[in-house]
């Protein structure tokens, strides 16, 4: 039973407390971040992300490419095999990418971009693209949602609308789907058959060889962190996600437990209804980004003891990531002034009437956000109406498109992982496409454009420079507010190492 | 004043309990004179510090000031207790004097309090909470529908007792009418188990508004009741338990001072029970 610790007769089980239950298991269909990691472990991807955010092939053994960028060749590497026990050919992945075209963006603009994607042969795979699409493998070895999952081609060509049914990959952990009990726990066991890459000497975030030195692990949901905590000090459990930065004192003086920074924040994020007034006036949005103050933001969610876990300088991409700038974020660091803000407030037509607040009581960071909103937009003279709910019912409600009135909304709150938060492809608050864009629907051609020519940037300079405008661009249109980035903190038991801290990824444990 | 001192002497529950009650009323109703501040007033770079002389219950999650919230607390507690008290003590009378005086009213009403007393109260309060939008009123309200059926049932069978008196007998036979026998005769007779009765819901509307709001059913998140203030600490309870044990002490002495008041009253009102116990 999961009570003993680490090793059970002949297997070394990890047990884990991830930070939410997985209820969605086809990466395609959520963005939410449980999925992603469930996915990182099940699937295999052609290309991968290294702890340097470089691309380096991972089920791929190489590529070759013309002089003119339009044909690209892949090979894959010898050995691969799904879970199922059959070979991957070039026909699974070539399924699998249609698949993963038709309901991510970053797919959707490189298959724009293809005139055939083809089977060589059973390990050799062609796209001839009409026109140059530079982020190629970027796209095909994206790490966060969405990312471009290799399934066997009979899943992959279920239909697109539906998620699949088996959770059947290539990566190195089998979903063991018998053994999984919604709410209480799920396992994973080591895919004996997976072969590592042989290059390299260790993984590094989604790249590298991925060595397997557990034989399970098995995620155990418990939602409440002190009996986590209690649990983790107890050895009933070997790590926990995240910890609230209220216990840190605590756990600092528990020499059997070891806490680890997580390098890829989570954004916290204030939202506008921009289909209703008055917040579909940009003049009434930058009044509100006018006197955001993140600091007030990141205290009231994580204190101000350990001002290393969070960082009140967040622009639009993960601070410190390659594509993170300083660019316009006077408007957001600047002196705030709420003078000014009462008067563009004044300026822009507001006509008293309440405004509504989706407040998640049981979601500690974005209750807090919402009563320093609430608090801020009094003293800003505006009619607040902070409406109280759970998680779940908030996530309903902030996908009504009704005038608040009618059960609609005029500010809601969530966040963005830091996976989703590196690159303009699965930034979800960067959508400008009206009803059809995230919760929120703004409407702005220069951001939709500006992400069009992201993806067809010649190099990091010019992805950058694309970068640095859009957030120049998000300043002036205000989608969405960031609020301040917070970086997780993991509890470790002292009898574990080599955690990755950009995800928890399970093949690099090992037993110290 | 040797009065008083006897009556201390011989009823010290009510005494105690009486006075307790009694400062806690004053600490409501003079909050705003009792070194606070406004209790919804977010400060974050203060955020869960411990009791010290500038906080001196400490403060929250969002940096605002425990004993301030506790002090406001006591208004919403109070105030719900009296409510539900005092409704449920009116209603509940109406309809067991109707009961109990008419047979056919009796058979009707009394199946319906049977079902509503079948249902835990705190079960009957969140359905009934489910159903409207959180607020004092509608937590008012769903208590007292809970607490009505304990007073019906009460005054029912002391009504039933009542009717079947001499003195009822006699006021029936010089033609006086149903009315005036059940507001004249049978009524006053009420009133001391009544009182009683009406002190307990008091403490019951309490702790059910505490519960209700401590699972999220109760008074809005942002309002500072007891109830609510325990729920925001409950997560960190093991490492800061200020942040549940005034709240939860205020809402002890609460609970204990209208406990004592009501058993006080009830030996009062019955020395006999009071010389056997």
């Amino acid at each position: 039973m999961p009570t003993v610790s680490g090793a059970q007769g002949t297997k070394t089980i990890f047990r884990w407390v991830p930070h939410a239950d997985l209820t969605l298991l086809d990466p395609l269909f959520t963005t939410a971040f449980i999925t992603n990691i469930h996915a990182q472990l099940v699937f295999d991807t052609l290309y991968a992300v290294d702890a340097d955010f470089n691309i380096q092939p991972q089920m791929a053994q190489g590529h070759t490419v013309d002089k003119d960028n339009l044909l690209w060749t892949i090979n894959l590497r010898e050995g691969l095999t799904f879970h199922d026990g059959n070979a991957v050919r070039a026909q699974d992945v070539i399924a699998s990418l249609n698949r993963w075209s038709k309901r991510d963006l970053m797919g959707a603009s490189l298959f724009a971009a293809t005139e055939s994607l083809t089977a060589l042969d059973d390990k050799t795979l062609q796209f001839r693209l009409k026109q140059p699409f530079p982020l190629i493998l970027q796209a095909l070895g994206r790490q966060s949602g969405s990312m471009a999952a290799i399934m066997p081609e009979r899943l992959a060509l279920s239909p697109d609308t539906t998620p699949i049914k088996e959770v059947i990959g290539s990566g190195p952990f089998k979903f063991m789907k018998d053994q999984w009990v919604s709410g209480s726990h799920i396992v994973y066991d080591k895919f004996e058959a997976y072969k590592p890459r042989t290059d390299g000497s260790k993984a590094s975030f989604t790249a590298g060889p991925k060595v397997v030195n557990i034989d399970q692990v098995r995620w155990m949901i418990i939602p409440d962190r002190a009996t986590a905590i209690a649990a983790l000090q107890t050895g009933e459990i070997d790590g926990i996600e995240t910890i609230d930065n209220d216990f840190l004192p605590v756990l600092i003086k528990d020499k059997s437990i070891k806490l680890i920074k997580r390098t890829l924040p989570s954004v916290s994020v204030m939202r506008f209804n921009q289909l209703h007034a008055p917040f579909d006036n940009k003049l009434m949005r930058q009044a509100i980004l006018a006197a955001v103050n993140q600091t007030e933001y990141m205290t009231a969610v994580n204190g101000a003891d350990f001002p290393e876990y969070w960082s009140d300088k967040c622009g639009v991409f993960v601070p410190g990531s390659p594509l993170d700038s300083d660019t316009g974020m006077e408007k957001l660091t600047g002196k705030r002034d709420l003078n000014k803000a009462r008067a563009m407030i004044k300026q822009a037509g507001y006509q008293g009437e309440p405004l509504v607040l989706l407040d998640p009581v049981d979601f500690p960071a974005h209750h807090a956000a919402a009563l320093v909103t609430a608090d801020l937009f009094k003293q800003l003279g505006l009619k607040v109406d902070l409406q109280t709910m759970d998680w779940g019912t908030a996530v309903q409600r902030r996908n009504s498109q009704e005038a608040a009135s009618k059960g609609g909304w005029h500010v809601a709150f969530t966040a963005l992982t830091g996976p989703n938060n590196l690159d303009p492809a699965g930034h979800l608050a960067l959508r400008g496409n009206g009803k059809q864009a995230w919760f929120g629907w703004p409407t702005s051609e220069k951001l939709e454009q500006l992400r069009l020519d992201w993806f067809k940037a010649a190099d990091l300079p010019m992805q950058k420079k694309i970068c640095q405008e859009i957030q120049l661009q998000v300043f002036e249109d205000v989608p969405y507010i960031p609020l301040g980035a917070v970086y997780g903190v993991t509890a470790l038991s002292t009898k574990w190492r080599d955690f990755e801290p950009q995800m928890p990824l399970f093949y690099t444990f090992r037993k110290a | 004043m040797l009065k008083w001192f006897k009556f201390i002497r011989s009823y010290p529950l009510i005494a105690i309990g009486g006075t307790l009650l009694g400062l806690l009323v004053l600490t409501a109703l003079f909050a705003p004179w009792l070194g606070t501040i406004d209790p919804t007033a977010l400060s974050p770079i203060y955020r869960t510090r411990p009791p010290s002389e500038k906080f001196w219950f400490g403060t929250d999650l969002l940096g605002r000031d425990v004993y301030s919230r506790v002090i406001y607390g006591a208004r919403i507690s109070l105030t719900v207790g009296v409510c539900v008290a005092v409704l449920s003590a009116v209603i509940g009378t109406v309809i067991g004097l109707a009961a109990g005086f008419v047979s056919w009213i009796d058979a009707i009403i009394m199946r319906i309090m049977d079902g509503l007393m079948s249902i835990p109260t705190i079960l009957l309060a969140i359905a009934l909470i489910a159903l409207t939008k959180a607020s004092l009123q509608n937590v008012i309200i769903a208590i007292t529908i809970a607490e009505v059926p304990r007073v019906v049932r009460l005054i029912r069978s002391l009504t039933l007792s009542l009717r079947e008196q001499a003195y009822v007998e006699a006021a029936r036979a010089i033609g006086a009418s149903r009315l005036r026998i059940v507001w004249q005769h049978i009524f006053p007779n009420t009133i001391a188990a009544l009182t009683v009765q009406t002190t307990y819901i008091c403490g019951l509307a309490i702790l059910a508004e505490a519960s209700l709001s401590f699972i999220g059913a109760g008074v809005p998140p942002s309002t500072p009741s007891w109830g609510n203030i325990m729920a925001e600490g409950r997560a960190l309870w093991q490492v800061k338990p200020f942040l549940i044990a005034f709240p939860a002490l205020f809402l002890s002495i609460t609970i204990l001072s209208i406990n004592m008041l009501g058993d006080g009253l009830r030996d009062l009102i019955d020395p006999r029970l009071a010389k056997n116990l």
